[in-house]
């Protein structure tokens, strides 16, 4: 078994670059995940869906969340089928789709 | 076998020097400031999420401010209002001579609940309970937020200024957690605002599930009961009274409808969002024995002390998930394990009591945006 090692075989120079060239990889990649970071923190608002559910004859309808939305509120909004008030049977946030 | 290493450094000649310097002159450094320079760069991690946080809590107060805003407070009132509430504390009893600390405790944190209700009110008097009760919760998770923020920073300055590398290692280990639980804030404050369950209101959604509109009662404070026939027994359903921000007095409730219902009561069934492991599945739904019930510990106790007392088998239903799913919008895998959660309380139930028997079903939680 040969171990050979050799340092410097690239020629004098090409040592001293690819030297050069890894520190200043190195201090690069550490200022920029430190700099991501900083700015990974977004907002992401959740998809938020409301399902009505008609007490007469069960026909349910999901929906967006609207603001005063809160589960067995009997709502203004009839069926589509008999006409009956809906009431709100769920709000749950729904995962967002990855593009 | 033989074995040839053949080492050279460097190709001979003068050039050997600069070789020799900078290969071992790294070595050199690191063996005297390897520890300031780890230091230096925990540092600038711990500084760049420090942001981060800067940025969340911001984000909070704006939101909070807003919310307060919205409910009809002046601005000027609103930042004064937020400011004090934000900076108020609580201390807790000693714990010195433990014997009735709980009571103690309960005192303290009522007295607590009671002062932040009431600023909340008188920020926004034209509210009513239950948006009194959703901002006050927003302005509990932003001073949570604002909290964790004030500690990072208290300890990151603390760190710089000694010099003390272990203190700054030990708060960049716990990085990513901390930066977890703020997130999870972030997306409380959002849950709050609007009003919209979130998935620690799991165990209140079964309660309500099973009371579906039926008369309610209010038994304890902030905590309604519903006595219902369930599968011919006597099922007595609490929850926290909704559709505000509410988790309560679950303990309180169980305590009276024993003390008023006597022998009756053969068993406590408890539903309750528990935090999963890592690798568990979100929405799982366990049971086991105990009381399912978190926060400081003194409805626990008065559940369990209740339970010792009159030799009621103490049960529970717990629906796994995250820190940041109990306290972010309910995310549709809790809410689908409603129908499981439902059909293994009716098996404890007829499992462990007889007809006619009285049976306590408790759904544990933060009931926003759940009325019953």
């Amino acid at each position: 078994m040969i171990f050979h090692l050799q340092i410097g075989g690239f020629g004098d120079e090409s040592f001293l670059y690819i030297l050069v060239l890894i520190i200043v990889i190195f201090i690069f990649m550490t200022f920029f995940d430190s700099m991501r970071k900083r700015r990974q923190f977004t907002i992401e608002r959740p998809i938020t869906k409301t399902e009505l559910i008609c007490p007469s004859c069960e026909l349910r309808e999901v929906r967006e969340c609207k603001e005063k939305d809160y589960i067995l509120k009997n709502t203004d909004q009839e069926c589509k089928k008999c006409g009956a008030k809906l009431s709100i049977s769920s709000i749950y946030a729904e995962e967002r789709k990855k593009s | 076998m033989h074995a040839k290493i053949l080492l050279q450094v460097g190709a001979g000649g003068e050039g050997n020097i600069l070789y020799f310097i900078l290969l071992y002159l790294p070595f050199i450094f690191f063996m005297f400031y390897g520890q300031r320079f780890q230091m230096q760069m925990a540092l600038l991690e711990i500084g760049g999420m420090l942001k981060q946080l800067e940025k969340m809590k911001d984000f909070a107060k704006r939101e909070a401010l807003n919310t307060l805003k919205r409910e009809g407070c002046e601005e000027k009132t609103a930042e004064t209002s937020l400011e004090v509430l934000l900076n108020s504390f609580t201390i807790l009893p000693t714990s010195m001579d433990p014997a009735g600390v709980v009571g103690k405790v309960e005192h303290i944190l009522n007295i607590r609940d009671a002062k932040l209700i009431t600023e909340v009110k008188k920020a926004i008097p034209k509210a009513d309970e239950a948006t009194a009760r959703n901002v006050e919760n927003v302005v509990e998770a932003t001073a949570a937020l604002d909290q964790i923020y004030r500690i990072v920073r208290h300890f990151y300055l603390l760190g710089k200024k000694m010099g003390n590398l272990y203190a700054v290692i030990q708060l960049q280990m716990l990085a990513p957690q901390i930066i977890m639980y703020a997130k999870a804030f972030v997306s409380a404050v959002y849950a709050f605002k609007n009003g919209i369950p979130i998935g620690d209101g799991i165990g209140a959604l079964v309660a309500a599930k099973m009371i579906n509109g039926a008369t309610t009662e209010v038994i304890a404070k902030d905590t309604v009961s519903s006595k219902l026939e369930y599968e011919k027994r006597k099922a007595f359903i609490i929850k926290a009274q909704g559709p505000g921000g509410n988790v309560g007095k679950p303990g309180e409730a169980i305590k009276k409808i024993i003390e008023d219902n006597g022998e009756k009561i053969k068993l406590i069934v408890m539903i309750d969002a528990a935090l999963k492991l890592e690798g568990e599945k979100i929405g799982e739904v366990a049971e086991g024995i105990g009381a399912a019930i978190g926060g400081i510990g003194v409805e626990k106790f008065k559940i369990e002390e209740e339970a010792s007392r009159h030799k009621i088998p103490l049960h529970a239903v717990i629906i796994k998930e995250s820190i940041a799913d109990a306290i972010s919008v309910m995310k549709k895998e809790i809410h689908n394990s409603l129908g499981e959660v439902l059909e293994r309380v009716k098996k404890i139930i007829l499992e462990n009591s007889q007809e006619e028997e009285g049976v306590i079903i408790a759904g544990i939680g933060n009931t926003i945006g759940i009325a019953q």
